[in-house]
């Protein structure tokens, strides 16, 4: 079993999401944009965050016309798991693989903090056994508001594809927990086959004990519990 | 500019007129920011070496052997000048040179933190400085994927005109892949790589090195621009060419561009240079040959290859899509000799460019405001209460995470504790911790440069011993106004004489740094000077995880104690000068003995794993280290005054006020209670047990003030972000 990391030049994510899964026993590989054939060797490809090309002109856009982005749709349509974090899930929507879009913080200011985030009740295998639990996790980014217009959201909700909403530490989803202004406080979705998750907060960086939180890895067990079967 | 007696030098050392190229080339090298002409002089003061140092003062990065050949590399410098007229660009270009010097020892960037110094910020221009350094310092480190990890900020009066950034950068290098700054061998390939060379930061080091005016706004083509995207690749090509051994010899270009970093490593390596101007990859058209020689455009380093590894050299490189173009040789001949298009424009000895400056001479005087007597009336408020929230809510003392939180602080993936901490803490992939401080308080400077030096760097000791942390070495930044001027001269050696009696004293190296001068300007005919402050950035080690310890209360019903004995003297406190505008009169001395004591005993009680937790006593004095404790899990704490020293009485401004040094708060367990006290009394430590943390959110100095926790928190929360957000 092998796993893809996706390296667009400004990427910085690539070696944290290696760390966690050579950590878990995994093979893994970097992708570079042009990579496509390696890319379909793959098991299953992470998106890792940065700022890809500098994320000059928008967030994700540029990396959106590079042959690995763009084989993505083909890729993906073969049921493989594809997860976007950061400025992945910003290729992941440019693309469209994923609906709505990701803009400036309401803050029109970078944030970076430890969030909460509520799990959705979904029927992505990737976030299997993890419905309403609360993860503890970090966020860093600029574009992170999460839009999309009101029936869309709605939409979402009943397909059961919101995978994250900010929220207390108790769970509560209030906006005062809101960091960066998203609609309906979403902070991550997944496809209608819930092969594709995309989610601005980081996993990778809340996957050892001592930063603080493994909530993140989860994500990443189940990823590979389903590459197993 | 060049002084008559340096233009002098230059015709009788060269026995003819130089020409416009050369004089820009000496323009450069011999300014004050480039040549440390004024200062280097005191430069035998610092302790500068110890066993495990394997670089110290004079290339990008001092490098410090953790114990088993993982080298942490540090560097830390001033962007000032570029970031008072520009500020984003300004503290943006100020990061990516730092994170280029220590990239030219082949080190892989981990942490940055920043120093930050603005005018008071009730001020509309201190706001706008503040907005666009940190947008810039975020916009670039963020982009880099490097994660900026701690710092501080002050803000003051004397910075409304010259704010002061100052970058440290860390990183991390295996001994065996150590690349140096220099030019050895003859017949190497100088390749020059990354962005093309353009007409920006022209003159950046000569702006750098003199005073600012009304009309220094006309100098913005002075400021060089950064582009982040460009430097995270510069950085990942370099590690590669590390990785691979490929370099033999790397710098990066910065103030002074070119004619900087060839004349840098041929003179460190005894060697020469010729070099091809029109193989210089350039971004405008018609440049001139002295503007190729001192352009500071960013993201550029200047690579010695050996002729059997160009060919791979340039594969990688080739890789990243990066611009290279290999400009010339390295000679024995011990000259940089330049030909533009077939003309040689530049012929000269490298040790004259390099070390060839007359020495100025300069003068000292105490400034007669150091003499000035504080003379204060107890009490000095009739409402304490109000006082202790007027001292919250200073700029200060207040939360600065309306800062830090627009900076990435986990990339990485190796941030333990990041700002908000009393330092920052990194685990490295070989298990161990590093942590790291950077403070310095202008005020005590100001005051006394001696001793507010030495206790400066006190204070980011006690930052990294109230982590868990061994000191190990520093590197300072040394901001001060015009040397030419007798009282500022007086400011700079005094506060060096602190800086190196401190590091003979506790046995630890400065290992790199940087001085900028100038931090003056002259506006509507009034001279206004920098309060001076010498930064220091620090190093500790944690070898064990288990010794790594927290700086806020861990649970209820545990005993508050203070080591360190307070002094009660309130001058330079931030109380006196922020609610009473009150700076003048003698500070706390530096007492090496005592700060000893007290860290040893930090030490002692944090490896018999005694301790809950610890915060180190600073800014805002005993009342201000309480509360902060007390934030983080709201728990209570209930102290009393009376036993804070055992000689006199002292008033309750002074016992929650004063700043004196080598002073902690710890936590301890009513279990280990007994073993703590009898360790600090058979060490003769001074001690007083306060209290105890408590189950109600309330903090209450008995018989005197209480606070609910919330009220103080909220304060203390909105101190920077209540005049920035509104």
């Amino acid at each position: 079993m092998r796993i893809g990391i996706t390296k667009f030049p400004g990427t910085n994510n690539e070696l944290d999401v290696k760390r966690v899964l050579s950590g878990l026993g995994i093979k893994n590989e970097l992708i570079y944009p042009d990579d496509v054939k390696k890319m379909d060797e793959m098991d299953a490809l992470i998106l890792a965050g940065g700022f890809s090309y500098g994320d000059y002109l928008r967030p994700g856009i540029i990396a959106a016309q590079t042959p690995v982005i763009e084989n993505l749709h083909d890729y993906s349509n073969s049921e493989r798991f594809v997860i976007g974090i950061c400025n992945g899930f910003q290729m992941l929507c440019e693309t469209s693989l994923l609906p709505g879009i990701l803009s400036t913080n309401t803050s029109t200011k970078f944030i970076s903090k430890w969030v909460n985030i509520k799990t959705g009740i979904t029927s992505s295998p990737l976030l299997k056994g993890m419905e309403n639990r609360i993860l503890k996790i970090p966020i860093a980014h600029f574009e992170g508001r999460y839009y999309d217009k009101d029936e869309e959201i709605t939409k979402l909700a009943n397909k059961n594809q919101i995978a994250f909403k900010y929220c207390r530490e108790d769970g509560e989803i209030s906006l005062e927990e809101n960091p960066n202004g998203s609609v309906e406080n979403v902070a991550g979705i997944v496809n209608r086959k819930g092969n594709v998750l995309g989610m601005m907060p980081h996993p990778e960086r809340a996957s050892f004990q001592y930063l603080g939180s493994e909530d993140g890895k989860i994500i990443f067990e189940n990823l590979i519990g389903e590459l197993k079967c | 500019m060049l002084t008559i007696e340096e233009l002098g030098k230059i015709r009788s050392e060269l026995e003819r007129e130089p020409n416009k190229g050369e004089l820009a080339v000496f323009e450069a090298m011999w300014s004050e920011h480039c040549s440390y002409k004024s200062s280097k002089r005191w430069f035998h003061l610092f302790k500068d070496n110890a066993s495990y140092v394997e670089l110290g003062i004079g290339e990008g990065a001092g490098l410090i052997n953790l114990g088993d050949d993982l080298l942490v590399g540090l560097g830390l410098e001033s962007h000032n000048h570029p970031s008072a007229i520009s500020p984003y660009d300004g503290a943006a270009t100020g990061v990516g040179g730092i994170i280029r010097d220590i990239l030219s020892q082949g080190c892989k960037p981990i942490a940055i933190l920043d120093s930050l110094r603005f005018g008071e910020l009730e001020s509309q221009h201190s706001q706008h400085l503040l907005e666009n350094v940190v947008r810039g310092i975020s916009f670039y480190g963020n982009c880099c994927g490097i994660p900026t990890v701690g710092g501080e900020v002050e803000f003051a009066k004397p910075f409304e005109n010259n704010c002061l950034v100052n970058a440290m950068c860390v990183g991390i290098i295996s001994k065996d892949k150590i690349v140096r700054s220099n030019a050895s061998k003859p017949g190497s390939f100088l390749v020059l790589y990354g962005a093309r060379t353009g007409r920006d930061g022209i003159h950046g080091v000569s702006f750098a090195s003199k005073d600012l005016s009304e009309k220094s706004e006309e100098e913005r083509p002075a400021v060089q621009i950064g582009d982040p995207l460009m430097e995270k690749i510069l950085i990942d090509a370099t590690l590669e060419l590390v990785d691979k051994e490929l370099l033999d010899g790397l710098q990066d270009l910065g103030g002074g561009g070119l004619s900087c970093a060839v004349s840098e490593m041929t003179h460190k390596g005894n060697t020469g240079a010729l070099i091809r101007l029109e193989d210089v990859p350039l971004r405008e058209k018609n440049m001139e040959v002295w503007e190729i020689l001192v352009s500071e455009s960013q993201e550029r380093m200047l690579a010695v290859v050996e002729p059997q590894k160009l060919e791979q050299v340039k594969e990688v490189l080739s890789k990243y899509d990066l611009n290279f173009a290999v400009i010339g040789e390295v000679t024995d001949n011990s000259h940089c000799i330049a030909y533009y298009k077939g003309n040689k424009v530049i012929d000269l000895p490298v040790e004259l460019i390099v070390d060839g400056f007359p020495e100025p001479e300069r003068k000292m005087e105490k400034p007669a405001y150091t003499s000035n007597k504080l003379d204060i009336e107890f009490p000095l408020t009739s409402d304490l209460r109000k006082d202790i929230l007027k001292l919250f809510s200073s700029p200060n003392i207040g939360n600065k995470s309306w800062i830090y939180q627009q900076y990435d602080q986990h990339v990485q993936t190796q941030t333990v504790f990041s700002a908000g901490y009393d330092a920052a803490v990194l685990r490295l992939d070989n298990g161990k911790y590093i942590a790291l401080s950077l403070d310095c308080n202008s005020f005590m400077v100001y005051l006394d440069p001696y001793n507010g030096t030495a206790n400066s760097a006190s204070e980011a000791l006690r930052n990294i011993i109230s982590v868990g942390a061994k000191p190990l070495a520093f590197v300072d930044c040394l901001n001060f106004g015009n040397p030419e001027k007798p009282e500022s001269y007086w400011q700079f050696v005094e506060s060096v004489k602190g800086l190196g009696q401190f590091s003979h004293d506790f046995d630890l190296p400065i290992v790199g740094g940087n001085v900028s001068f100038y931090n003056e300007s002259q506006i509507n005919g009034k001279n206004e000077r920098i309060n001076p402050s010498p930064t220091i950035g620090m190093l500790g080690l944690i070898d064990d995880p288990k010794l790594l310890l927290n700086n806020y209360f861990q649970s209820q019903e545990n005993y508050v104690i203070i080591i360190g004995e307070t002094d009660g003297n309130l001058g330079g406190s931030e109380y006196l000068r922020y609610n009473h505008g009150t700076l003048k009169g003698t500070i706390p001395l530096y007492n090496k003995e005592r700060e000893e004591e007290s860290m040893k005993a930090i030490q002692q009680l944090n490896e018999a794993s005694l301790l809950e937790s610890c915060h180190d006593l600073s800014n805002g004095g005993l009342i201000v280290s309480l509360a902060e404790m007390t934030f983080e899990r709201n728990i209570g704490v209930k102290v009393s005054l009376d036993n804070l020293v055992d000689t006199k009485k002292l008033t309750n401004e002074e016992s929650l006020f004063s700043e004196s040094p080598s002073r902690y708060l710890i936590e301890v367990t009513p279990n280990n209670h007994d073993k703590v006290t009898q360790i600090l009394q058979k060490n003769n430590v001074f001690y007083s047990v306060l209290g105890k943390t408590q189950k109600d959110s309330s903090l209450e100095i008995e018989k005197v003030v209480s606070f609910e926790i919330d009220e103080l928190r909220k304060t203390w929360e909105r101190a920077i972000s209540k005049k920035m957000d509104g």
